[in-house]
Formats: structure tokens, sequence, C-alpha cells
């Protein structure tokens, strides 16, 4: 049932910034479950916040809407946003095809999200 | 609340035309985007397999891309989702996303270009123009409109009439 899987996001906090784990599908219904926690993520003021998409098989472009502005939004408050794979099929071809991987901070995983220096967001 | 669909039909108009009638199902009254995707899921896995290859999981990434975003406007700006269908054809599936607005989206006629501004807003149109061919955008006498596509889908679709042997 699609139900289950529509997304979950936890979030939790780290030695090296605030980490946000979606799991499930986003879409427009979903969507602002992570826009409320990217908020607070924000909020926390931390010096990174690394959104793991690892567990997302599919997203349309409510999750761009989210993250953009959440990029937007850690950018003011000079922190960094990094979204954090692997990326499953569903969520790559998004970004691939809207053109908007470029817009982003992307990291292989959790860890090396981790790792990203704050010095990279030029963008 | 269906219509008669135009456009390029290649060779065997009425044919075809009959084919694609015959596999069309009454609309169903999904109410939400997940469902849409999960009634397209199900369909491509009955009528292309259920394994797909490669270029088959590719375009059902696509086939729900499209899905979602225009059962999403219907439901966020067309006043409501009214109907929706999803068929089988040659080369694809056919579309057709019912809703309750009059209102005709400019970005549906766009070129489909990507928003200037990395705003977030506006890219589930030109998702859709990128994705989908054959779109169209119909008023229905009774009010509301149609906005139906074919998104394209590689391979040959099996004979219908359930699943096939397993594989």
């Amino acid at each position: 049932m699609p139900d289950e899987r529509e997304a979950a996001v936890t979030w939790s906090e780290r030695p090296h910034g605030y980490l946000v784990r979606v799991a499930g599908d986003v879409d427009a219904e979903s969507a602002p479950r992570l826009r409320t926690v990217l908020d607070a993520a924000a909020r926390a003021a931390r010096p990174r916040t690394v959104v793991d998409l690892s567990r997302v098989p599919f997203a349309d472009s409510a999750i761009l809407h989210v993250l953009l502005g959440a990029q937007q939004a850690h950018r003011d408050l000079g922190a960094l946003l990094v979204l954090a794979g692997p990326l499953q099929d569903g969520v790559a071809r998004l970004l691939d095809v809207t053109g908007t991987a470029g817009f982003f901070v992307l990291a292989a995983d959790v860890a090396s999200a981790m790792e990203v220096p704050a010095a990279m967001t030029d963008r | 609340m269906r219509q008669d669909e135009r456009g390029d039909r290649g060779a065997g108009p009425e044919r075809q035309e009959r084919q694609e009638l015959a596999g069309r199902p009454e609309p169903l009254t999904v109410a939400t985007a997940a469902l849409a995707r999960e009634y397209a899921r199900d369909l491509v896995r009955e009528r292309w397999g259920p394994v797909l290859d490669r270029a088959g999981q590719e375009d059902l990434i696509d086939l729900q891309l499209v899905v979602s975003e225009l059962v999403t406007n219907a439901v966020r700006h067309g006043a409501g989702l009214a109907g929706f269908e999803a068929w089988a054809v040659p080369g694809g599936v056919r579309l057709a996303v019912h809703d309750n607005s009059d209102v005709v989206p400019e970005a549906a006629y766009g070129s489909g270009a990507l928003p200037l501004e990395h705003r977030g807003n506006g890219y589930g149109w030109p998702l859709v123009i990128r994705l989908a061919r054959e779109i169209s955008v119909v008023r229905r006498p009774d009010g509301g409109k149609t906005v139906s596509v074919l998104v394209p889908f590689r391979g040959a679709p099996r004979p219908s009439g359930g699943a096939g042997p397993a594989r």
C-alpha cells in the first residue's frame, strides 16, 4: 500500500552536524514533513546539516522545492546543507532531468557528508 | 468525462485507436499522487512484466514522475482530482488526469525551460514536458479539464489478459 511508502523523516544531532534522514517516497504530501525538520535544522544553527536521501526510492519536484528553500535558509545563516547518498535511481533521475544536481552539495554517503569542508559552499 | 483524442497516430489510425480504447479502463477515483503512482507501477508490471530490464526500470521512474506531477497539479491547483486514467498502448502508457478547474496552466505550453531562479517552484511542468509526449489540455463541457499525455515505455507490452509465464 502506498501509505507504507510515504516518507518518514527523523533527525539527530551528531558531532559534526545535524543529521536528517528521510525514508520513503517524497511528494507534495510528505515533503512538508521534511520542510518542518529542515526549518528546525536551520534554526539549530549547527555549521552543517546533512540530509540522508539514501532511503528515498522516489521523489518528485516537491522535494526540490523543500531542498532548495532549505539550502537558501542555511546559506543565509552561514551554514552548510549537504545531501548524502548513495542516491537511489529515482532521486538521481529527478536531479538529472531537472538539471538541479549542480545546485546542491552532494556527498557519496553520510560519513563523507559530515566531512565536507564548510568552505565548499560557493554556489 | 472522456475526450476523443486527436493527434498523430501513425499507420492504421482506426485500428490503433480501437486497440487503445479497448485497453482503456474506467477512470479511477484515486485520491492521491501516491495511489496514482502505485496504480501506474502495477500497470507496468502487469503489461511489461513483473521483472523489468534496465530500460524498463528507467522508464518506470519517468512514468511515476509524470504521474506524480500531474496528479499533484490536479489536487493542488486544479480544484481537486476528478479522475485518473492510465492504460498501456504500444510504445508507452497514456495518462488522462481530470480535474475540476477550467484554468489551463500556461506552463503546460511552455518550452520546458527550467526556472531561472533556484527557488524550487515551477519544476513540475518542465518535468512533464521533458518526459512525456503528445501533451494535451482540454476543457470538458461539464466543467474542469483533462490533461492527457503519453509517457514512452521501451519494449513491447505483453498481450493483455493478465500475467504471462513467470520469468
